[in-house]
């Protein structure tokens, strides 16, 4: 059950709602809560049923540690921490990457081992790390009363079940807590907009672009030269889509989560208006950030440095450091991170160089700014220039990256890289050729060649691409437009703070969403285009993993 | 790593419940009246003729739409149909075959176009099932086609649930001829579909604006993709540039069948006897394709395989059905191209190497319903070895007289790097 989906939201969604806020009138909110919970296991269970037991299994698993831990000493709680992780990593790796292995295997050393396809159940990644993320807190003392069922509905919240935001025990356990779980209108106005938004975002802009950048990837996978053209248009297109998809999942997750009176944290804030990749990071799933910062980046890079300490090493990384310290303390956790961030998103080696590229384009930008006062000493004009040169340049970089992401192989991948790189050549439809001789004639001396391509689609696609790009580089994001209601726990700046977008945002930052006719009607024009668009129906891109 | 501060849940501070439950009131009436309007305009058009609704003259009746959602469109509009003639086959017939033409005998009318645009056979058979499901028509003419009968590779899967692709729900029987239990379910989603969808508003805005538009593709209430698309072609870019871009589209992929040639009649039979058992008459058609298409096989070395072909066919259906083939080195099919951009010499029979014109098309039913002359022959088994014999007699003798045109097919055959 997807959320763009009829059954979504004509009878899943208001059969919730309304169980939630009658039983939390009648009975209380525990029995709303039993209610989320229940109704959450069901969206679940539409899913993948055969997978259910092991969703609560895990869940039972975890609490059963987690209450074990909370008996036992703060300091003393790491063995049963690192036993717990051991076994949830263990059936994350199971189920994820039994098939990666041995087809590595076998094609490393040519040997034949067999393993039936192991299906992937679905969001499992997001609730085993929401669960280590637990752990691993309560292993350093934090977290307070633990209840089964306020954990349970951590866990299986429907609106972030599947594919994030991945939530905090802390940020959410409390909410669950508190709230009422009544019907209220602020809340219904809030999260219904912010919904809408999200799907019109996945249903009519992602899916959009979408079917003129996929038969261009499935040509590239088989094999067919991509020419420079059509390369670029598959890069950025695909680029586009993927942000569109999923920032439009997570705004319909922050506006289910809003209905119900919850709030679920940020994960986007208009990443492709960043200038530098680090910047990036910071605001293209940020909740996935959060976690590989905390829970992996900041225990290697901390372990890295002590056991440089430990040897007397102590000239750290910077100008006046050493390359060598640059190279374990940044480069080393940062590829490392990376590589394990390529690893989560799938059991593939095109996942792999996703993550390798982002690793290494992060090195680059932590070494530019370490060292670039050295060489480019005047902050001005480097900003002055870096900043729009910094975001084409990150912005081609994540394209780039994001190619691989979503090829089926490295070869088809890299197939549309050398295409953007001219080394296929630039072809054009062979219809300009017939109906503008001359100017063909003279792209014809400069090596462009004309084939039967169809030209509509290919304008339709640039016509995508310039403006979902307007749409994600100028106005301000859905967040930012409801910045007054304050739809997420976390919130980026006001658009009128924002700096990425100094050149417009004193003539937008009025943009301002207030529960008025206007914007009502706004409202349900957005949402008629989201219904309209639901008949082409495609699984959000993020639901595989 | 600073997982944030556990805010305040959001509950009972609504600034102003008043405004908020004016908005939300005001959204659900302006969606309401959205949809509303959107639907009522798709159901009045109904771009796809999935719902039946009376076509408006002028307005509505020619449908741009059901020319690219074909496979939805006829499923829906055969059920309303109760055609005496029921034309099933590939684009080809989809664009040769108009059943609203005069050169159908009284006795054959009214004809229904049921030919699916990249059907093969099996798709042939399977709506050939769905139609009888539900009428019963006296006379059935097969387009058969020797290309779809080699088995080939099977062609990159539309994307999940593509309704313009995925027929097979929206049949009333399935495959084996059982009913199909998911037949209802199809149909609402059509409905839906059809009511519903931006493509769905978007078809209907077409059909508006392009309503008697000649440079717009249609299909009539009888099933007949008129063609425009390809007229609309043959006048911007000229028909020598429509026949090079369907040669390059096509013939390198039957090198590619070449490789995995094994040929498949069982469907094209199964037809023939699912028709007789239901008491229609059969006809089976050999399309005139231009030259270009029969050179190429030959230069592939798929002469002995048509042959076969045609012999198979000849022996598999006995008498249960008429062939007429009207293949063939004959005025219509070796009519002399235009150079490269003239778009002022036009083609007359053709509109390139696979596709017929309509006009060829009443030759051949005329043919077919009795009329004399020496275009096309009615194959049995007493004539197959001379009309073979003939047929390749005659590709010889185009061959000696037209090299050059050998050597373009030639090199359209040649891998290219």
């Amino acid at each position: 059950m997807l959320f763009n989906s009829y059954v979504f939201l004509f009878a899943f969604l208001p059969a919730t709602l309304t169980g939630c806020f009658l039983l939390a009138r009648l009975a209380g909110p525990v029995a709303a809560q039993f209610w989320l919970i229940a109704a959450s296991l069901a969206f679940y269970a539409s899913w993948s049923p055969l997978y259910l037991p092991l969703l609560i299994g895990s869940i039972l698993f975890n609490y059963l540690i987690a209450k074990q831990m909370t008996r036992q000493p703060e300091g003393s709680r790491g063995a049963l921490m690192a036993a717990a992780i051991a076994v949830d990593i263990g059936l994350l790796a199971y189920y994820k990457y039994t098939n990666f292995f041995v087809d590595t295997v076998n094609l490393l050393s040519g040997s034949q081992f067999f393993v039936a396809q192991i299906l992937l159940p679905l969001g499992i990644s997001f609730y085993t790390f929401q669960q280590i993320t637990l752990l691993v807190d309560l292993s350093g003392g934090a977290a307070g009363k633990l209840r089964l069922r306020d954990f349970a509905l951590f866990v299986v919240f429907f609106p972030h079940l599947i594919a994030g935001p991945i939530v905090h025990h802390s940020e959410m356990t409390p909410q669950f807590a508190r709230a009422r779980y009544r019907f209220e209108w602020e809340n219904m106005a809030v999260g219904a907009t912010l919904f809408a938004a999200g799907l019109f975002k996945k249903a009519v802009l992602a899916d959009g672009i979408a079917a003129s950048v996929l038969p261009i990837y499935i040509g590239a996978d088989h094999g067919h030269p991509v020419t420079l053209i059509y390369a670029w248009a598959a890069c950025i297109g695909f680029a586009l889509q993927m942000y569109f998809d999923f920032s439009g999942y997570s705004d319909m997750a922050l506006g289910l989560a809003r209905m119900l009176g919850l709030r679920l944290p940020m994960n986007f804030n208009s990443p492709l208006k960043s200038s530098s990749i680090i910047e990036y990071w910071s605001c293209w799933h940020i909740t996935l950030t959060r976690f590989l910062t905390g829970y992996v980046y900041n225990p290697l890079a901390m372990a890295i440095t002590r056991w440089r300490h430990a040897r007397g090493w102590r000239r750290g990384p910077g100008p006046r450091g050493t390359w060598g310290a640059a190279a374990s303390v940044i480069a080393a956790p940062t590829l490392m991170t990376m590589f394990l961030s390529g690893l989560w998103h799938g059991a593939g080696f095109t996942y792999l160089v996703f993550g390798l590229l982002h690793g290494f384009y992060l090195c680059v930008n932590h070494f530019w700014r370490l060292y670039r006062p050295r060489i480019w000493r005047d902050d001005a004009s480097h900003d002055h220039f870096m900043r729009p040169a910094g975001l084409a340049l990150t912005f081609v970089a994540a394209a780039v990256a994001l190619t691989y992401f979503h090829a089926e192989t490295v070869a088809g991948g890299s197939n549309i890289i050398a295409g953007m790189a001219g080394v296929h050549g630039v072809a054009l439809p062979d219809v300009i050729e017939s109906r503008l001789p001359g100017l063909a004639a003279a792209l014809g001396h400069i090596g462009i060649v004309f084939g039967p391509l169809p030209l509509p689609t290919l304008l339709t696609l640039y016509l995508w691409i310039f403006a979902l790009l307007a749409i994600a580089l100028v106005p301000p994001n859905m967040l930012q437009i409801l910045f007054a209601w304050q739809p997420a726990i976390t919130m980026p700046l006001p658009y009128a703070q924002d700096r990425r977008v100094q050149p417009w945002r004193a003539a937008l930052r009025h943009l301002q969403w207030q529960p008025n006719a206007a914007w009502a009607v706004a409202a349900a024009g957005v949402s008629a285009c989201g219904i309209l668009a639901l008949n082409q129906v495609t699984a959000f891109l993020y639901w595989q993993f | 790593m600073d997982p944030g501060a556990p805010e305040p849940t959001v509950e009972t501070t609504s600034r102003d419940a008043t405004r908020m439950a004016r908005y939300l009131f005001i959204w659900a009436v302006s969606l309401i009246l959205m949809i509303a309007g959107i639907v009522a305009l798709n159901v009045v058009v109904d771009p796809y003729a999935v719902l039946g609704t009376p076509g408006i003259a002028g307005w509505t009746l020619q449908k741009p739409g059901a020319v690219r959602w074909s496979r939805l469109s006829k499923a829906y509009m055969i059920q309303r149909a109760h055609p005496v003639t029921l034309i099933l086959g590939s684009s080809s017939a989809d664009v040769g075959f108009n059943p609203d033409s005069p050169a159908w005998p009284a006795s054959a009318r009214p004809v229904f176009n049921l030919a699916i645009d990249g059907g093969l056979p099996a798709t042939h058979l399977h709506y050939l099932q769905h139609a009888l499901a539900t009428t019963a028509p006296s006379h059935v003419l097969i387009e058969v086609n020797f290309i779809e009968s080699m088995d080939s590779p099977p062609p990159p899967a539309p994307p999940a649930a593509d309704k313009k692709f995925d027929f097979a729900p929206r049949m009333r029987v399935r495959a084996d001829g059982t009913p199909n239990p998911g037949y209802a379910g199809a149909h609402l989603a059509d409905l839906v579909f059809a009511t519903l969808s931006f493509t769905a508003l978007s078809d209907s805005l077409t059909t508006l604006l392009h309503q008697n538009d000649p440079a717009e593709a249609f299909e009539t209430a009888s099933g007949w993709n008129d063609g425009g698309e390809l007229r609309r072609w043959a006048a911007e870019d000229g028909f020598n540039r429509l026949m090079v871009r369907k040669d390059a589209d096509k013939i390198p992929q039957y090198a590619q069948w070449r490789r995995n040639k094994m040929l498949q009649i069982a469907p094209v039979l199964d037809m023939v006897r699912v028709a007789r058992a239901h008491g229609a008459t059969v006809t089976l058609v050999i399309p005139p394709n231009y030259v270009d298409e029969m050179e190429s096989l030959r230069q592939l070395g798929l002469d002995a395989d048509y042959d076969a072909w045609k012999t198979a066919l000849v022996r598999g259906v006995g008498n249960d059905a008429i062939i007429w083939d009207f293949s063939g080195y004959t005025p219509y099919s070796t009519e002399p191209l235009p150079p490269p951009g003239d778009r002022t010499h036009h083609l007359h029979w053709v509109w390139e190497s696979i596709h017929f014109q309509s006009a060829l098309g009443d030759l051949m039913i005329a043919r077919m319903s009795g009329a004399p002359g020496d275009f096309g022959a009615h194959l049995t088994a007493s004539n197959l070895t001379s009309h073979i014999a003939a047929w390749h007699a005659a590709q010889s003798a185009w061959e000696v007289a037209h090299p050059a045109d050998v050597a373009r097919v030639a090199d359209l055959l040649r891998p290219k790097h």
